[in-house]
């Protein structure tokens, strides 16, 4: 006799020995009891949650020789049939093997005939999601209204495969994942009756393990029983399952936390001398950062870690190391590393890269610390402008505002973020001499566009001709706009109030007429170069000899005369 | 072949023994695990195993049942290997067939299907229901290296066996061996070849080894001073078609070593330990990061050239990127 796992051998029989699924139990009963058993049921969930064995216990619920009833006897010789799956009324269709629509067609043919033994003939299509689009389709006037004695029960994990048109001429019905400790429970009988020994440790890290299904769950304690035989230590599930130490994933997050990479790749070469699978290693990582988010975020994390809580409160003390920010940014490295970790023929190097990467990360800093500390730095450098000003342009009254000391003992504390403050009072130290005049008319005007913007623009393009004690000699073009806004009371008021406050002292303005020609007067040579340059350019232009000659062939005049940028 | 003829998974091996001398060989195994780890060689054993005449828990080779399992004209053990680049419906299909008879003359009917991850999702879908309650004496044995591109539901109704990468010591002895290579190059073949014999017998042949050291040398003598040679480089990894996959695969583990040397990793874990005194000086002149960068850059290249990018831009970047 060929042996029988224990998921099949363990397949539930009757209504009552199904687990976790009593909101359909006990909806199927009851539909059975008050007579509005519906044509047609769609049951859909997880893998290992008895979507198969419930198809199965309905069948029998219908053809049992008591039946229709909510309590099959499983003894009948329909009940025996159904279980054997030798019944000529009830028929299992692969639904992933059968899946054109040839297939529903001959189904069809043969929902006509009446049941040959029960009084139903119940059709349970398994894995439905794969039959064909035209298959389908093929199905759903009968399964809108099919012959009294029918029902249809189909079974997926993928209920988003199946077309909506036969989703609502179904009465659908989820089945959830088993909870950890109906599995336990259910686990606990299963070993009482083979007979076998094994610590209630155990049973729960196989129940953990199988994450809601049962069929998986029986299938480990089936490898653990042909393993171990019939008494069971906890280390030997262990050794079974491959399953990592979970102090290894506490040690881990720890020497990541620490910032301690070489910690890390000692980890991971014991992991991989051990021989564990590196893309589990990396679940459990995963899993142990979540829990820190967890431990850091819910009230109850008992509720929502599936550990001991003795493990938990270790999570929490790690927890209480590093902020949620950093876990959730490392967590974030982890987790975008997955596709290469499953994919990677070789998942241990990066595997150690990604946790060397981790351990490598500086922490960031919550948005809250990033605006206090620009708002410190921000203050600082408002007093530092102030104290900056004073020291800048008094230089000639009080230059000890400008002692070297004081300056940096202000500028070590803003740092590099002010390049240019560093060399400006210095410049103005040195008084409006020669080169620096330049630099200083700049950071007049810098200054003025601060409070009048519109003079700022005035003297920009006007030309400085001379910077003296107490005078500013400007010029402006002849008839300018410029020259009759400069002349303007209130702004010549205002000017002069600027240059007050920059100077610290009177500065009288004095603004002239300056010809084109005469742009080579202005001191700054650079911005009479430009027009300079072009008013030669255009002159030479004009006395070029073709240009002449065109003039006089063509009758024309001169209108413009652009230079060619460079 | 016999169960102590696969080496390096003792614990697996034992696993599978106490199943058979139980009488508790369930109908579905899933053996999971890196490529060349001896996981079809367990199987065929496996299948030698339950039909032999001799030995009640393994496999003699001498019985007729053995001599034709080993030839592969046993009747009863079936090798469904994909045809072209995936296992067609079709072939379910005839399993499924050829599974609804008894065993003709051995005691269990055997089915092996390597690379399971190959199977289409219409195949692998029809196999659901064979999967779970197949007819009596029949061993479904499911191979494959990542079972996360397997359905879960198929995941569920096997009982899954984890094989473990091969130990460098085994590899090397292996290699010494069998290949008949010295001391110093199966070491050296054992610590690149990453637990798989597999590579590690290619290694062992060819040219496999110059390669690499040529691609070491190249890849440090890239500069960005020189897009040249960075484009000549390219150019030529491009036409090593075969090679190429293993050629990223080298480029990793340099980096990575020189990365490991930084963090201060005994030397023993060193890959590329021949080329300790280069990685000693590289190690000063990157920075983690700057070695982190490259390695994320080789890997981006590598996934891009998975989704068949352009072979001779992707390197032409990837070296680009990589000099800087």
């Amino acid at each position: 006799m060929s042996y029988l796992v224990l998921a099949r051998k363990w397949r539930p029989q009757l209504f009552e020995e199904v687990v976790g699924q009593r909101h359909v139990t006990k909806t199927l009963q009851n539909a059975i009891v008050g007579n509005r058993v519906p044509h047609a049921l769609l049951f859909t969930g997880a893998k290992g949650v008895g979507k198969t064995s419930v198809a199965r216990i309905m069948a029998k619920a219908l053809n049992c020789q008591d039946g229709p009833t909510p309590l099959p006897c499983n003894q009948c010789q329909f009940c025996k049939d159904i279980s054997a799956g030798v019944s000529i009324d009830v028929l299992e269709i692969d639904g992933a093997s059968n899946t054109g629509v040839d297939d529903v067609r001959e189904l069809r043919e043969n929902v006509r005939y009446l049941p040959s033994k029960g009084s139903y003939k119940v059709y349970i299509i398994d894995e439905v999601h794969m039959l064909s689009n035209s298959a389908f389709n093929a199905l759903l006037k009968t399964l809108e209204e099919p012959p009294e004695h029918v029902v249809f029960i189909f079974a997926t994990t993928e209920p988003h495969k199946i077309p909506p048109t036969i989703l609502s001429r179904c009465q659908r019905y989820d089945f959830k994942r088993i909870p950890t400790r109906d599995i336990l429970a259910h686990l606990k009988l299963i070993v009482s009756d083979e007979k076998v020994q094994i610590s209630d440790e155990s049973l729960a890290l196989i129940a953990r393990e199988a994450e809601g299904s049962m069929r998986d769950a029986q299938s480990i304690l089936d490898q653990a029983i042909s393993f171990a035989g019939k008494d069971i230590g906890y280390d030997e599930i262990v050794e079974i399952l491959g399953i990592i130490d979970r102090k290894l994933f506490y040690e881990t997050s720890l020497s990541i936390i620490e910032r301690k990479p070489q910690r890390c790749l000692d980890i991971i070469e014991d992991v991989y001398n051990y021989g564990y699978d590196i893309k589990e290693f990396y679940k459990g990582l995963l899993e142990q950062f979540r829990n820190l988010v967890v431990v850091k975020v819910a009230e109850a994390p008992s509720m929502l870690i599936d550990l001991p809580d003795s493990e938990i409160e270790d999570i929490t003390t790690q927890g209480a190391l590093v902020g949620i920010d950093e876990i959730q940014q490392l967590f974030s490295i982890l987790a975008n590393s997955e596709e290469d970790i499953i994919r990677s023929s070789n998942p241990r190097l990066v595997m150690e890269m990604t946790l060397v990467r981790m351990a490598h990360t500086r922490p960031l800093l919550s948005i809250d610390d990033i605006l206090c500390k620009v708002d410190n730095l921000e203050k600082k450098l408002l007093n530092l402008n102030n104290e900056g000003n004073a020291a800048a342009y008094m230089p000639l009254e009080k230059p000890q505002f400008s002692s070297p000391s004081s300056q940096t003992a202000a500028i070590s504390e803003i740092e590099h973020l002010e390049d240019t403050d560093d060399t400006q009072p210095s410049e103005a130290e040195s008084g409006i001499k020669g080169g620096d005049t330049k630099e200083t008319w700049l950071n007049l005007i810098g200054f003025v566009r601060k409070k009048r913007p519109l003079l700022a623009s005035i003297l920009e393009l006007g030309h400085l001709i001379n910077m003296d004690d107490g005078k500013i000699d400007i010029g402006l073009k002849k008839n300018s706009v410029l020259m009759d806004s400069i002349n303007e009371p209130q702004n010549k008021k205002d000017l002069a109030d600027i240059f007050m406050e920059f100077f610290q002292r009177e500065m009288a303005l004095n603004i002239s007429v300056i010809v084109p020609d005469s742009d080579s007067a202005s001191i700054l040579k650079k911005n009479g170069k430009g027009s300079d340059g072009v008013r030669k350019l255009g002159e030479e232009a004009l006395n070029n000899p073709i240009v002449q000659d065109a003039i006089n062939i063509f009758g024309g005049k001169i209108i413009e005369i652009k230079t060619k940028q460079v | 072949m016999s169960f102590k003829d696969v080496l390096g998974q003792d614990r697996q091996i034992e696993i599978i023994k106490k199943a058979i001398e139980n009488n508790r060989v369930p109908h579905a195994y899933l053996f999971l695990g890196e490529e060349g780890v001896g996981k079809k060689r367990t199987a065929l054993t496996l299948a030698k195993a339950l039909n032999c005449c001799a030995e009640p828990a393994d496999s003699c080779d001498e019985c007729g049942p053995c001599r034709k399992i080993i030839n592969g004209n046993h009747p009863d053990v079936t090798v469904v290997e994909p045809e072209g680049n995936s296992i067609k419906i079709n072939q379910i299909r005839g399993l499924q067939r050829s599974l609804q008879y008894k065993p003709y003359e051995g005691k269990k009917k055997v089915c092996i299907i390597p690379n399971a991850e190959k199977m289409n999702p219409a195949s692998a879908n029809s196999i659901l229901k064979t999967l779970e309650e197949p007819p009596p004496e029949t061993v479904l044995i499911l191979i494959t290296t990542s079972s996360h591109l397997l359905l879960s539901t198929i995941n569920s109704r096997c009982q899954k066996l984890k094989f473990q990468p091969l130990t460098n010591d085994l590899i090397s002895k292996i290699i010494k061996e069998k290949v008949g290579k010295d001391e110093e190059t199966s070491l050296k073949i054992a610590s690149l070849a990453g637990g798989n014999l597999n590579r590690a017998y290619e290694l062992s042949e060819g040219t496999t080894l110059e390669y690499r050291n040529r691609l070491i040398e190249k890849i440090n003598a890239l500069s960005p001073n020189n897009i040249n040679e960075t484009f000549e480089f390219a150019e030529e990894m491009s036409k090593e078609k075969e090679e190429l996959v293993g050629a990223l695969q080298f480029l990793k583990a340099w980096f990575r070593d020189i990365l490991i040397f930084k963090e201060g990793c005994p030397l023993d874990r060193l890959i590329n330990a021949d080329f300790l005194e280069e990685i000693k000086r590289l190690s000063g002149r990157f920075t983690t990061t700057d070695l982190l960068r490259k390695l994320r850059i080789i890997n981006d290249a590598e996934l891009a050239l998975l989704r068949n990018s352009n072979k001779r831009l992707t390197l032409e970047v990837m070296l680009g990127k990589l000099c800087q």
